[in-house]
């Protein structure tokens, strides 16, 4: 690129505006980006809300350096609320981009085995076998052809084999999450389940980022971090220690004060409500949410645990009668 | 002769749907729409503690999260009689209507605009249709820099929300009996610094696209008009028997005068979609002549529209104004459910700033509430997500939660047909239309996202 960064930075658009960064000038979008280096993005939305989608959405991060990695480096290829193309040629920038391999498999939801995964259909394919991205036309006439519909396991399954790094985005896509609850009517795995790894394995080859939704700063500085070949250090889970490290109760600026034996009040541990703190791994009392302006404790509201394994099976979730 | 045409996905809306179009002679004979992803959080939620299921319903959509949470909230308060403090309305109103604002910025910029405009030649904007691109070049820069300004406006919303709520999406602080997160002087004023600052654009720049689209694609105010029937449950409880609304509820059947809401006169038809028809929600799949996992509610058996334009009607008989803006109402398409929009997020931000100013900073949040715990107990919530008409039922025994039952907006907009053969809304707008060219039915795409479909909300 014959920009510099600085300059780059200026101009850039989609994550620029995320990440708080200055506004940006098309033309010059264009020049930069016509040798796009890094590797793409696909990401998928399985049996989700698209909670963790919108909360990307929130992005932003005082660190530039964090922005320019991303910016530089990000081509994002396939995503359901954002891409601008619909039906084959949006399949298509899939195909081809798993032709190409070295890309990042973002996974958002969780994966339904009942009904042959057949809950959650992603995109509608022409039914010949092993639909390549030079072979087939970028039509959506489909008289004469029989098509298939490619399940959310199936994609997963495909796309997964060629991916140079696979996050499980969210609560849904790591544990199973709201949809696996109770009697889990489509029968919901997580990531690590459909690609049937176990705990040694799944750290290695899946980055877990929990959360109900994920916070956003969780995969961006994850995103960086890849990016920049860190080794990540991760549980057991595949959760980065660097956010799930430790408890939100160990760390908690209500640690120590009264305790709140009812809601709407300032200041006091929410222990006796029922507050899941001490099992929840996750940074949210140093970070926050939303440019910082609350989290769910400084509302005065118990943590539920949304980044565990469990959740949301405690019910009640929390203490109204205490 | 015709063709049949499938777009799977159809990608800039929330959630997962599929359309099939059968196109003779560059016009739409007809149009089928799919969910293609079930949850079953009805069911999920049966043998839970009814107090969970603000938390959990919140979890059916992440751009309307504090839509469920607070009609959840409602239906449990209100089966006992409860009504919670002033101050936890309010705050339930303004993180409801921060969201309003995040959902109608994200939608008009992020989601429907990408039909009529181009963006830079990187993804996720291309690949993309560039089939009747009318906008000049100078006015599609403009466009895109609107389209980059929006996305902090609409994060700015978020933080508005968070201020109160605790975070979003998911906000954690809309609990039965009211909210937990006090009132401070301090978050007064945080909340209004960025309502001011979103106010500015929603007024300045906002609106002024919404026009610069009214004058450049004309002939979209006859587009994709729909069964031209209204619903709206009401929005925003305005004082606190929770009787009075902001907006209005109400019904319009055709031509007909306005009529008071009932929903005894709500029904669902499963017949097009993968549900026994006796039991109406346990799943069959594969089932013939089904083709979507969402369901087709119907008031009075006839298909309905929700949403912005709904509302707006109800509210007004047609025309409405907002600022500078007057347009009319009373055809509805395309065009007018942008127009609807824009125009209820400058009525919006009036009721928000008088509900800040009625915030009292020493008085409580939360009234604590238990159920009976004998016999059943059943509640209803009725109240507006920014897509429409949302209803949650339920019935509780021993704090357990027995049934739970929710009928969203795009479930209203998005159905399948009935036991009748009568199309859903979404689908009837799309029958008629022209299509410029059947291989990119732009066309299409733009009647498809005028109704800011939230897939994961109809099915749920």
């Amino acid at each position: 690129m014959n920009i510099s960064r600085r300059d780059f930075l200026k101009y850039c658009a989609f994550f620029s505006a995320s990440l708080g960064l200055s506004s940006l000038q098309i033309g010059r979008l264009g020049e930069v980006l016509a040798n796009p280096t890094g590797p793409s993005v696909i990401w998928l939305n399985g049996a989700s809300c698209s909670g963790c989608s919108i909360s990307f959405l929130n992005t932003i991060n005082q660190s530039t350096d964090v922005g320019a990695v991303l910016i530089e480096s990000i081509n994002l290829v396939f995503h359901p609320e954002l891409m601008s193309v619909s039906g084959k040629l949006a399949i298509k920038a899939i195909l081809d981009t798993f032709e190409r391999g070295n890309f990042i498999l973002v996974i958002e939801g969780g994966i339904p085995t009942a009904y042959e995964g057949k809950t959650c259909i992603l995109w509608s394919e022409p039914a010949i076998a092993e639909v390549s991205s030079n072979g087939s036309d970028d039509r959506n006439d489909i008289d004469g052809g029989n098509i298939r519909e490619v399940t959310c396991e199936e994609a997963v399954k495909r796309l997964s084999s060629r991916a140079a790094h696979i996050i499980a985005l969210g609560s849904c896509a790591v544990f199973g999450g709201v949809a696996a609850a109770g009697e889990n009517p489509t029968a919901i795995k997580s990531v690590a389940k459909i690609l049937d790894l176990d705990n040694l394995d799944r750290g290695k080859k899946v980055i877990s980022l929990p959360g109900c939704p994920v916070h956003p700063d969780s995969l961006v500085s994850t995103l960086v971090k890849i990016l920049n070949n860190e080794t990540l250090e991760v549980d057991d889970f595949g959760r980065p220690k660097f956010i799930y490290g430790k408890s939100v109760h160990s760390v908690c600026p209500m640690l120590g004060k009264p305790r709140a034996t009812t809601y709407g009040s300032q200041d006091k541990c929410l222990i006796a409500l029922g507050c899941s703190g001490p099992r929840a791994k996750s940074n949210c009392p140093t970070r926050k949410w939303n440019e910082g302006v609350n989290w769910c404790i400084g509302a005065g509201t118990p943590c539920i645990a949304c980044v565990e394994e469990n959740f949301p099976a405690k019910s009640p979730l929390i203490k109204y009668n205490v | 002769m015709s063709k049949t045409i499938i777009i799977d996905p159809v990608t800039r809306l929330e959630g997962h749907l599929k359309i099939e179009l059968t196109i003779e002679n560059n016009k739409i004979q007809a149009a089928k729409a799919s969910g293609t992803m079930f949850r079953g959080l009805e069911k999920i939620l049966v043998g839970r503690d009814a107090f969970d299921a603000p938390i959990i319903t919140a979890r059916i959509c992440g751009v309307c999260p504090v839509s469920h949470s607070y009609v959840a909230s409602v239906a449990l308060e209100s089966s006992v009689g409860v009504t919670p403090p002033t101050n936890a309305r309010l705050i339930r109103n303004l993180i409801l209507s921060a969201n309003f604002l995040q959902s109608h910025i994200l939608h008009f910029y992020h989601l429907a605009l990408l039909d009529f405009m181009v963006g830079p030649d990187m993804p996720p904007w291309r690949p993309t249709l560039q089939r009747d691109m009318r906008f000049s070049a100078t006015e599609n820069e403009r466009l895109f820099k609107h389209y980059d300004m929006a996305l902090d406006m609409r994060r700015k919303t978020h933080s508005m929300g968070a201020i109160f709520g605790g975070r979003l999406p998911h906000p954690s602080s809309v609990i039965p009996g009211g909210v937990t997160a006090i009132v401070t002087k301090e978050r007064i004023d945080q909340y209004k610094t960025l309502l001011e600052e979103v106010s500015g654009f929603v007024v300045d720049t906002y609106a002024g696209d919404v026009q610069l689209l009214t004058e450049t694609y004309p002939e979209y105010s006859k587009m994709g008009a729909g069964p031209g029937n209204f619903i709206s449950y009401g929005a925003f409880f305005d004082d606190d028997p929770h009787s009075k609304t902001l907006f209005k509820s109400g019904v319009l059947l055709g031509e007909g005068t306005e009529e008071k809401l009932d929903p005894v006169h709500l029904s669902e038809s499963v017949a097009s979609s993968w549900y026994t028809n006796a039991s109406g929600t346990e799943v069959l799949y594969p089932k013939e002549g089904a083709y979507s996992w969402i369901k087709a509610p119907r008031y009075k058996g006839q298909v309905m529209e929700a949403g912005s334009l709904a509302r707006m009607k109800v509210n007004s008989g047609g025309r409405t104004s907002g600022g500078l803006l007057s347009y009319d109402l009373s055809h509805p398409s395309v065009l007018s459910r942008h127009q609807a929009r824009v125009i209820e997020s400058i009525e919006l931000i009036k009721g928000m700033r008088r509900w800040l100013d009625e915030l009292d900073p020493s008085a409580p949040v939360y009234r604590a509430f238990a159920l009976p715990q004998s016999g059943t107990i059943s509640g209803i919530g009725l109240l507006e997500a920014p897509r429409g008409a949302l209803g949650h039922w339920f019935t509780v025994e021993n704090n357990k939660i027995l049934s739970y039952q929710i009928i969203t907006p795009t479930c209203i907009n998005a159905s399948p047909a009935d036991e009748k053969g009568n199309a859903g809304a979404m689908e009837a707008a799309l029958v008629g239309s022209d299509v410029g060219d059947p291989q990119e039915a732009i066309e299409a795409l733009r009647i498809v996202h005028s109704f800011d479909p939230c897939l994961a909300c109809a099915v749920h």
